[in-house]
């Protein structure tokens, strides 16, 4: 338990180091977000007539999605970029997998990338159509709590469901961005488009999205079945996520990656 | 003649990336029509549709309905793919040739600097106009019939202009970044200056409502002149006015075209000797 301690600790200031030698990327890349952000859904909100209630049903919506993105991203840097330089090979003879890679982020990718982000992309959104930022303070935190402390599985799931996707296929770089396409219903795309919201926890994000909508009291899942998942879904995702990367390492073992973009 | 060499070999390299990135220009159409979509879709997901109606009428000016909103959203999302190529293909393009894989060296070998982007900036706009809007052909067809194809065949025009004027604008920025910054990272600045310039020209929205510091770099470029140009169009069909639009942005071309004609002989010099 102690050894496993340790490797955790050591894993989270690798990821740490990593974070502060690219800062420049990392705030660019926050800013990148948050401005992309503002191309799309200010717009939305600007043509919605209750504007409070779009930026509480979409702004959640961002915050599930981001945390699926931030493990795709991260997983495809690891067996895209990182191959290239060696670097992929040089993680794997440590013993360490994709899994590892995405564990040395989840105490700087997801607070920065969802929750920063978050609250950052929430603000513009409230200076553009002219509301108090008192709007985007939820009304029962606990629930955002929840649902960042649900994003951490959600983040490994996604990027070692990506990373194993990737690794078995040969398919370019950019058709995994398509398939990526696909979280997008249950979170930004809210679940209330499907003929039963429930079918949206299909995509492993909308319980995020959902939370953290739920902390606005703008949730179309009931509380009630979101509240009992949520520790099922963070030990399911987390062993899942773990598997699913162990799996992805031994492909690599037995057939090697090729670099393509 | 050796521009017109280096526009020869450009456009070679045009045809043949399209075939190579086939998967990333199927991500450049897919993206803009999901944004476009949403933009429509989306608010109607919370509010009923004719308020939703309303509520961009009162935004945008004028009376619209499903059929002018679906239009205007979709054929405004087109701007996305073209700034984004425009902008970081031209800065990443640059810089590569230049710092890693080493063509420019070859290029140089036959021609100066002036003459093979000068080749460039005669194909690649066209290209880049022409390929990353390519969706909408089929598209606006599909949701708007006849009115659709006509709207695409108005718009096309716009979207080629536009890239020969953000072509031009992003040149001296790349030979800057490449010749007289030393900077570990320069996708940084192209990676951020695309969604600066969409959002600083409110896209989808009218120019007033955009904060006034994004204001002020996207004026820079030729995007708010584009943006307005389209709403014109689609929204006020042939009565609209361009000429100060078209005006504004022969203006920024020149100068654009300057500042790219005085870098790029100093850049020649610095080619040359390694810099």
């Amino acid at each position: 338990m102690r050894e496993a301690l340790t490797r955790l600790l050591h894993l989270f200031y690798v990821g740490f180091t990593l974070a502060r030698m690219h800062l420049t990327s990392y705030t660019a890349s926050i800013a990148s977000s948050v401005l992309w952000f503002t191309v799309i859904f200010v717009p939305v909100v600007v043509f919605t007539p209750e504007p409070t209630r779009a930026i509480h049903v979409f702004l959640p919506g961002v915050f599930g999605l981001s945390a699926a993105s931030v493990g795709m991203w991260v997983a495809t840097e690891f067996l895209r970029w990182y191959v290239y330089e060696g670097l992929t090979d040089m993680f794997r003879e440590c013993g360490l997998n994709v899994f590892h890679y995405l564990l040395m982020g989840i105490h700087t990718d997801v607070p920065v990338h969802v929750v920063v982000s978050y609250f950052l992309a929430s603000s513009i959104a409230c200076i553009y159509v002219g509301l108090n930022l008192g709007v985007i303070v939820p009304e029962n935190p606990a629930y955002l709590l929840l649902a960042y402390l649900t994003a951490i599985p959600v983040y490994l799931l996604c990027g070692a469901l990506i990373a194993y996707l990737y690794t078995v296929t040969p398919i370019a770089g950019a058709w995994t961005n398509i398939i990526q396409m696909s979280v997008l219903v249950g979170t930004v795309i809210p679940p209330s488009v499907l003929p039963d919201p429930v079918y949206a926890l299909v995509n492993p994000a909308t319980i995020v999205a959902e939370l953290a909508r739920a902390a606005y009291e703008a949730n179309f899942i009931p509380v009630s079945i979101l509240l009992p998942l949520t520790p099922l879904v963070i030990v399911a995702y987390t062993i899942t996520a773990y598997v699913i990367s162990r799996a992805c390492d031994r492909y690599i073992a037995k057939h090697g990656i090729r670099f393509r973009i | 003649m050796r521009v017109a060499a280096a526009a020869r070999a450009v456009a070679y390299r045009e045809v043949v990336w399209f075939r190579r990135f086939f998967a990333e220009n199927v991500i450049m159409w897919l993206l803009p029509l999901l944004f476009g979509l949403a933009i429509v879709f989306l608010p109607q997901t919370v509010s009923r549709p004719e308020e939703v109606y309303r509520k961009v009428s009162m935004v945008l000016g004028r009376r619209v309905g499903f059929e002018d909103m679906i239009l205007y959203a979709l054929s405004l999302s087109a701007l996305i793919g073209l700034v984004a190529a425009c902008i970081e293909e031209t800065i990443q393009v640059v810089f590569n040739e230049a710092k890693r894989i080493g063509v420019l060296q070859t290029v140089l070998e036959t021609m100066s600097l002036g003459s093979y982007y000068a080749g460039c900036v005669l194909v690649k706009p066209f290209f880049v106009g022409v390929n990353t809007t390519l969706y909408l052909a089929l598209v606006l067809p599909l949701v708007a019939g006849v009115r659709g194809l006509l709207t695409y065949l108005t718009l096309l025009p716009i979207f080629i202009a536009c890239s020969y004027a953000l072509i031009l604008y992003s040149l001296p920025i790349a030979l800057a970044i490449t010749y007289f910054a030393r900077l570990s990272r320069p996708w940084v600045v192209s990676n951020l200056l695309t969604p600066t310039l969409l959002a600083g020209s409110g896209l989808y929205i009218p120019l007033k409502l955009v904060p006034w510091l994004l204001r002020v770099v996207a004026e820079t470029s030729p995007v708010p002149e584009t943006c307005e140009a389209l709403r014109a169009l689609i929204l006020w069909g042939s009565s609209a006015n361009l000429l100060p639009l078209v005006v504004s942005v022969v203006c920024l071309a020149v100068v654009y075209t300057m500042v790219t004609s005085l870098l790029s002989h100093v850049s020649d010099q610095r080619a040359r000797v390694g810099a």
